[in-house]
């Protein structure tokens, strides 16, 4: 490399880093902000969402730590929306041990008990199938305490693996939730950290956002194959259930969550969260000003 | 070895495995029958569970075996007896003691029916306290549930922990047994007092407070099979009196008071002339102690005041139900599990075996002394601070082994009212922070809890409304309450048990499939 290449390839570098989340994108050859794909079961529509991406490789190196975290709240089946779709968790971690990953790693901290919600969502199965190790998260031990550079959430206990992972994969469902309006990406969060009573304490909308900022997800792919329509997060049964055979996929948290809550028939700004987001940085909402590729399968 | 003696060890080690490992099943491994099985198999837990078909097939086994053979029950079923047998075993071995030196023992008949009919009268009286404590399988498993299964959790979540940092999941965390002081101080009470009286007296328990065993005594007086002393080979060496724990042989007089013989058959073993056999003997008559060897006082006196002395305890109230307290949480009353029916059937019926304490998932049913007050002993009820009641799950009653859980249909046990949820507005986030909270509402299952909105406050703010009609009292919404140090959500006791309404729903409209995406 001469003087003149040099200069040239570190300008370029820094304007990429400038350009930020774009520039991101422009190095992964022009991807898009968001992928909306529907149309299909929830591996087939991640197979074509995450091509539009750049494909798993743009995510995962060879050798790295990944954490798959789906939503694993209730001690449900598959059928009633509450937790991500198995079958979804399964094939991203096909991919990502496709693409090198030296260990593909899945956890939540549910709500009710976690061995029966393991258990219950499938996911437990479908992941060590696919070849993950499904980690337990309801054992305290598992947790570290963190500093967080939060409003309100100063400090956390977040599971030691979120802490090791080199790529953080949020793979939440689209539900209706009672206290937060509606749950996804950031609000999946919860499940990393052991104390939740304190966020719910102390004004969860705000400690929702300060998570998000402690460690952004690399990629956010929004499950909305089954959607709970109704009496979120946990439901009653499938009459709350509505299938609108979809799926987002976004490296912005707050992107992703806006797009969802428009899916589900929602403004962005009417889960307070995603606009508390939006202020603190962490993402973008303005969905009309983002690169959205569409795909229908 | 004797083949019935090695037939009745086979039997007792084959009974006594899955009576313990029911209680230390953490995965669940063995195969869903196998554990309550022993437990339904048990003589008391049967009588109270009367009458059910289950109880009365059980029952008649056990007596017509009793009639037969004795009470080979002692020795085979009741794992008490078994782990007496354990402690004997070892202990002698363990001191170097020789086996041979047990005694005759007097019968104590009198006494032991007494204690016995007093413990039963009581429970029909509606108080279990004095058989719950008596009763061999509940003293049995209150050990295991309260001393071994909370060590081995801590073993296992140990190992687990130290697995889990080396990326070795193999070995999944298990629940930690809610623990409670007063449950392991009675558990190790009564393993320390049943030892002793092992060491000492060997079956002594089993012929003097065994409720069971006085219920069997009355089988055994005249049974088709018996052990006997062949009086032309005996040479009265007195062996066979010295081997026997349970105290029924007198080998001076050549007697055998067979209805507290035990069915250990160890006798049969140690007599070098084969002058012992079971077999066709008439029953020993009359009285066979020495008079010079009768205590001199009297054992139904003694048994008088041993029950005149647990009076004072079933006085004891407690604090649940003092009345007057400030806070209606800190006075509530117990909740009992779903299937129970109501707080007297549960009471009358408990004898505190601690078996579901073990199996509930969530250890939301735990025991306390006198949770009850003098209605029993340790029986456990729903508390909500590790967890809450799961609506799809019925362990409980699928292991109660006396009928005071019921096993209903899944989906009539989940519409069983057994409590309410009480709001405390004042407590609660959304008022004193004016802050979005909701933990109750998003766990509660039956959706019984909706949030509404708060007037005057943020448009997105909303607050808990309770539906006492869908409420169940599973307590879910009280378990993740945040609020300190009072929950602003709490369970309160229904009794009887209530029937829930499902909550009405509109049919969802089912999405457009060609809808393109709204943005």
């Amino acid at each position: 490399m001469d003087r003149r290449q040099f200069i040239g390839s570190a300008a370029a570098a820094g304007a990429l880093l400038a350009l930020g989340d774009a520039g991101r994108a422009l190095a992964a050859g022009g991807a898009p902000d968001l992928v909306a794909a529907k149309g299909g079961l929830p591996d087939a529509l991640f197979d074509r969402a995450i091509e539009e991406l750049g494909g798993m490789k743009a995510f995962v190196k060879k050798g790295q730590k990944v954490l798959v975290k789906p939503n694993i709240g209730w001690d449900v089946g598959p059928e009633r929306a509450a937790n991500t779709n198995p079958a979804l968790v399964a094939r991203i971690v096909e991919q990502c041990l496709a693409a090198g990953a030296k260990e593909v790693y899945v956890f939540d901290h549910a709500c009710d008990d976690g061995r029966r919600a393991y258990r219950t969502s499938g996911i437990e199965a479908a992941a060590s199938a696919a070849g993950a190790k499904v980690a337990p998260a309801y054992d305290e031990g598992a947790y570290q305490k963190v500093k967080v550079p939060g409003k309100v959430l100063k400090e956390a206990k977040v599971h030691g693996l979120l802490l090791e992972a080199d790529v953080f994969i949020n793979v939440p469902i689209l539900k209706h939730h009672s206290s937060s309006d509606l749950t996804i990406g950031m609000k999946n969060l919860m499940g990393v950290v052991w104390d939740r009573s304190f966020w719910h304490r102390n004004d969860l909308m705000q400690c929702i956002s300060d998570m998000t900022g402690f460690r952004k997800p690399d990629l956010t792919v929004v499950d909305a194959y089954r959607v709970l329509k109704r009496y979120g997060p946990r439901g009653i049964d499938e009459e709350d259930v509505v299938e609108l055979n979809a799926q987002l996929l976004s490296r912005d948290p707050v992107a992703a969550d806006a797009a969802a809550a428009k899916l589900f028939g929602a403004k962005p700004t009417e889960a307070p969260y995603i606009r508390i987001a939006a202020d603190d940085g962490w993402g973008r909402r303005d969905l009309e000003k983002l690169n959205v590729k569409k795909v229908q399968l | 070895m004797h083949r019935l003696r090695h037939l009745r060890a086979a039997v007792a080690l084959a009974v006594l495995a899955p009576a313990v490992l029911v209680f230390l099943d953490f995965g669940r491994l063995l195969p869903a029958p196998v554990g309550p099985a022993v437990a339904r198999l048990q003589l008391v837990p049967a009588i109270v569970r009367l009458p059910a078909l289950g109880a009365i097939v059980t029952l008649v086994l056990i007596l017509a075996a009793t009639l037969v053979a004795g009470r080979v029950y002692c020795s085979t079923l009741c794992p008490l007896g078994t782990l007496q047998d354990l402690v004997i075993r070892l202990g002698d071995r363990w001191a170097r003691r020789r086996r041979f030196r047990f005694r005759a023992l007097p019968p104590r008949r009198l006494a032991h029916a007494a204690i016995a009919a007093a413990a039963f009268a009581l429970a029909v009286a509606g108080s279990q306290l004095v058989l719950g404590l008596l009763e061999p399988y509940s003293a049995f498993g209150r050990i295991l549930a309260s001393a071994v299964r909370p060590a081995l959790a801590e073993a296992v979540n140990g190992l687990s922990r130290a697995l889990a940092a080396e990326h070795v999941y193999a070995l999944q965390p298990v629940v930690r047994p809610g623990f409670a002081w007063d449950a392991l101080a009675v558990a190790l009470g009564s393993l320390a007092a049943i030892a002793a009286l092992a060491l000492w007296r060997g079956r002594l328990f089993c012929n003097l407070l065994c409720p069971a065993g006085a219920v069997l005594r009355l089988a055994a007086r005249r049974t088709v099979l018996r052990i006997g002393i062949d009086e032309a080979r005996c040479n009265a060496c007195g062996v066979c009196e010295k081997g026997c724990k349970a105290g029924c042989i007198d080998a001076a007089r050549r007697r055998v008071d067979f209805d507290a013989c035990v069915g250990c058959f160890d006798c049969l073993d140690v007599c070098p002339h084969g002058a012992v056999r079971f077999g066709r003997f008439p029953p020993a008559g009359g009285r066979r102690v020495d008079p010079a060897l009768r205590p001199d006082v009297d054992p139904g006196r003694r048994a008088v005041l041993r029950t005149a002395a647990l009076a004072p305890a079933a006085l004891l109230v407690p604090a649940a139900v003092r009345a007057g307290a400030a806070d209606p949480r800190d006075a509530r009353a117990p909740v009992t599990p779903p299937g129970s029916l109501a707080r007297d059937h549960f009471t009358a019926r408990c004898t505190a075996c601690h078996l579901c304490v073990a199996a509930c998932p969530t250890q939301v049913l735990r025991p306390a002394l006198l949770a009850y007050g003098a209605a029993g002993l340790l029986q456990p009820r729903l508390v909500f601070d590790r967890g809450a009641c799961v609506y799809d799950c019925r362990r409980c009653a699928e292991v109660c082994p006396t009928g005071a859980i019921h096993l209903l249909p899944l989906p009539e046990k989940r519409l069983v009212q057994v409590g309410r949820a009480r709001f405390v507005k004042a407590d609660c986030v959304v008022e004193t922070k004016k802050k979005a909270c909701g933990a109750c509402a998003e766990h509660c299952p039956t959706k019984a809890i909706a949030m509404v909105p708060y007037p005057g406050g943020d448009p997105h703010l909303r607050i808990p409304e309770v539906n006492e009609e869908a409420c169940i009292g599973c307590g879910a919404c009280e378990h993740p309450c945040p609020t300190l140090p009072r929950k602003a959500i709490w369970v309160e006791a229904r009794s009887p048990h209530g029937v829930a309404k499902k909550l009405a729903r509109e049919k969802l409209e089912a999405p457009a499939a060609e809808a393109d995406f709204p943005f």
